[in-house]
């Protein structure tokens, strides 16, 4: 909400100053770290050996993870930088033990290995420095990010699979490092400390990003 | 310059492609092991209950006795119910002979002085003493001349005892009326200076999903009882499987709890043999024992609960489902306190029967 307030702000700021604002894509692939998997949520699921209401299972652990990313930035008179909208896909990476856990006074059986991330990502509010053919940018942006794998859960000789998610508000510090390639291209390194990402400070994301604009 | 901006440029085109294909070829994987975190994790704190453990019978062996004296199985249990009453056709509660009175007294003595209380339990069996012929007992308990004749009789011999426990099984949903009025009528002898309690079937609907499961009426018994014990046990019948589903038990505890504030869930400490020729009870040592004589290895099913698939005599296949340490700590670490409040006690049937490391296991996980 901070960062749509402020993308707002600035926007109209920008407009009485007669400044100049352009958009500017960027899509980016890397890897991620969540710091500790959030408790997931199960639907509601009939096995062999009754009917289960949507339950919660602890989890844990971290989850190492790659994916793409991509979104739509303003640009207001070269220093001020307004992310608009985008998103991200990320999956596990790496060897996982499966989770022993419960749901609902059930044993259940959690994949880490075939966990989904996605993030939908709102507006936020940034600044950025240029150097000659050099930039390094900063921001604050919010989203929204989910979070699923796969599982199953007893009842007696049989499994029943579970789908498990957990949703999060998303508060993240993007910043990036650039050199431009020509004269609407750059590529960048980006580090994303996620400040609340169902706790606070669960993970980062880091990598590449391929940028368009000025 | 310009050499090297397009140098610059390739550069870093290549490295982005060398990262897409790496990544798109990147994925997890199994790495074949288990972390556990049922409940309050394993290997941490499990949610700590009162516990009560069935002995079924009258006598102690010097396994159990041992069991019951190490400071472990102190930790987790509280009351020890010797199911060893049996009431006689007139309605006499037996035993009746001064030897075995002796040796009862002597040995709720001996139970008190580790520690325990002592509650005796009477099992409407036939004269047998294993097998409940639930129409015999119905016919019976709806006497009301035998009933008299069994409050009578009963003080004389649960006097060494701080409870009675009522286990009456098969009965047809007909007996209920005699079943209210049995318990009814035994609770003002009992309760007065003694616990009175009742096994109670393990239905998780209304009316019950159990044959004679509406026998027993948790509403109508609740005024004349402290305690009533959810039977969660032998879960699987006719198909081979686990003695108990966590899942399942939690559903019967939260029906019954839902009747009557003090509950108890029961959870095995024997396993079962399921063969052509039906089901019979198992200790953990010999389940052990099968597996190692037939040579199969011990697997565990969705529930953690250890099972051994071997043939024994004349080329029977026989599956012999049983608990062990490890599936018991993951059922009781399941029925967490979000799950069951704290108030609803474990009762261990069968004890004997156990992994010997059990007690030992939870006692070092409670808090």
């Amino acid at each position: 909400m901070a960062g749509v307030v402020g993308a707002v702000c600035l926007a109209a700021g920008a407009h009485d100053a007669r400044a100049d604002y352009e958009f500017q894509t960027g899509v980016g692939v890397g890897g991620a770290w969540l710091r500790q998997t959030p408790a997931l949520t199960s639907k509601p699921v009939t096995t062999a050996a009754r009917e289960m209401r949507e339950g919660e299972l602890a989890v844990g652990g971290g989850l190492a993870l790659f994916g793409f990313s991509g979104d739509v930035d303003l640009t207001i008179d070269d220093r001020w930088k307004v992310p608009l909208f985008g998103g991200a896909l990320f999956w596990a990476v790496g060897s996982y033990d499966a989770v022993v856990t419960s749901v609902d006074g059930s044993i259940a059986r959690v994949r880490p290995w075939t966990a989904l991330r996605g993030d939908v990502l709102l507006p936020g509010v940034g600044r950025r420095w240029k150097h000659r053919r050099n930039m390094v940018a900063v921001a604050l942006r919010t989203g929204v990010s989910f979070v699923g794998m796969g599982g199953s859960v007893a009842a007696a000789t049989d499994w029943a699979p579970l789908t498990l998610r957990s949703t999060t508000f998303l508060l993240q510090a993007e910043v990036e490092a650039c050199r431009r390639l020509d004269p609407t291209t750059r590529v960048c390194l980006q580090v994303v400390p996620r400040i609340y990402d169902h706790e606070l400070l669960n993970g980062v994301v880091f990598g590449l990003r391929m940028e368009w604009g000025p | 310059m310009r050499y090297l901006e397009k140098r610059s440029a390739g550069f870093w085109r290549t490295i982005a492609v060398a990262i897409l294909a790496s990544v798109a070829a990147a994925c997890g994987f199994d790495s074949g092991n288990e972390t556990g975190r049922v409940g309050l994790r394993a290997d941490t704190a499990l949610p700590a209950r009162e516990g009560s453990v069935v002995v079924d019978g009258c006598v102690q062996d010097t396994w159990t006795r041992a069991t019951l004296a190490s400071p472990a199985t102190k930790r987790v249990l509280r009351t020890v119910i010797m199911l060893c009453l049996v009431p006689r056709e007139d309605g006499t509660v037996g035993p009746r002979d001064e030897s075995a009175r002796a040796a009862l007294a002597a040995l709720a003595a001996d139970l008190k002085s580790e520690g325990y209380r002592v509650h005796f339990g009477v099992a409407f069996t036939d004269e047998s003493g294993q097998r409940y012929d639930g129409k015999q007992t119905s016919e019976w308990i709806a006497n009301p001349a035998w009933r008299r004749r069994f409050v009578e009789t009963l003080p004389e011999v649960v006097g060494p005892a701080d409870g009675v426990e009522i286990d009456l099984q098969k009965l047809p949903n007909e007996a209920r009326p005699s079943v209210t009025a049995l318990v009814a009528e035994i609770a003002p002898v009992v309760r007065p200076g003694k616990q009175l309690a009742v096994f109670v079937p393990p239905s998780v609907t209304v009316p019950s999903d159990l044959p004679g499961g509406d026998a027993i009426s948790r509403v109508d018994l609740a005024p004349h009882v402290d305690r009533m014990r959810i039977m969660t046990l032998d879960f699987s019948e006719t198909a081979a499987g686990p003695t108990i589903d966590p899942g399942w038990a939690v559903d019967a505890v939260r029906l019954a709890k839902g009747d009557f504030p003090n509950v108890d869930v029961a959870y095995p400490l024997y396993g079962t043999d399921f063969g052509p020729r039906g089901r019979r009870p198992v200790t953990y040592h010999e389940a052990r024992a099968i597996a190692a004589i037939a040579g199969v290895p011990i697997e565990r099913g969705p529930t953690g609960a250890p099972f051994v698939r071997y043939v024994a005599f004349g080329g029977e296949h026989h599956e012999l489902w049983f608990d062990d340490a490890e599936s018991t700590a993951r059922a009781l670490g399941a029925w967490s306190y979000d799950v069951l409040p704290p108030d609803v006690g474990i009762l261990f049937y069968g004890l004997g029967a156990e992994d010997p490391a059990l007690f030992e296991s939870l006692s070092t996980r409670l808090p």
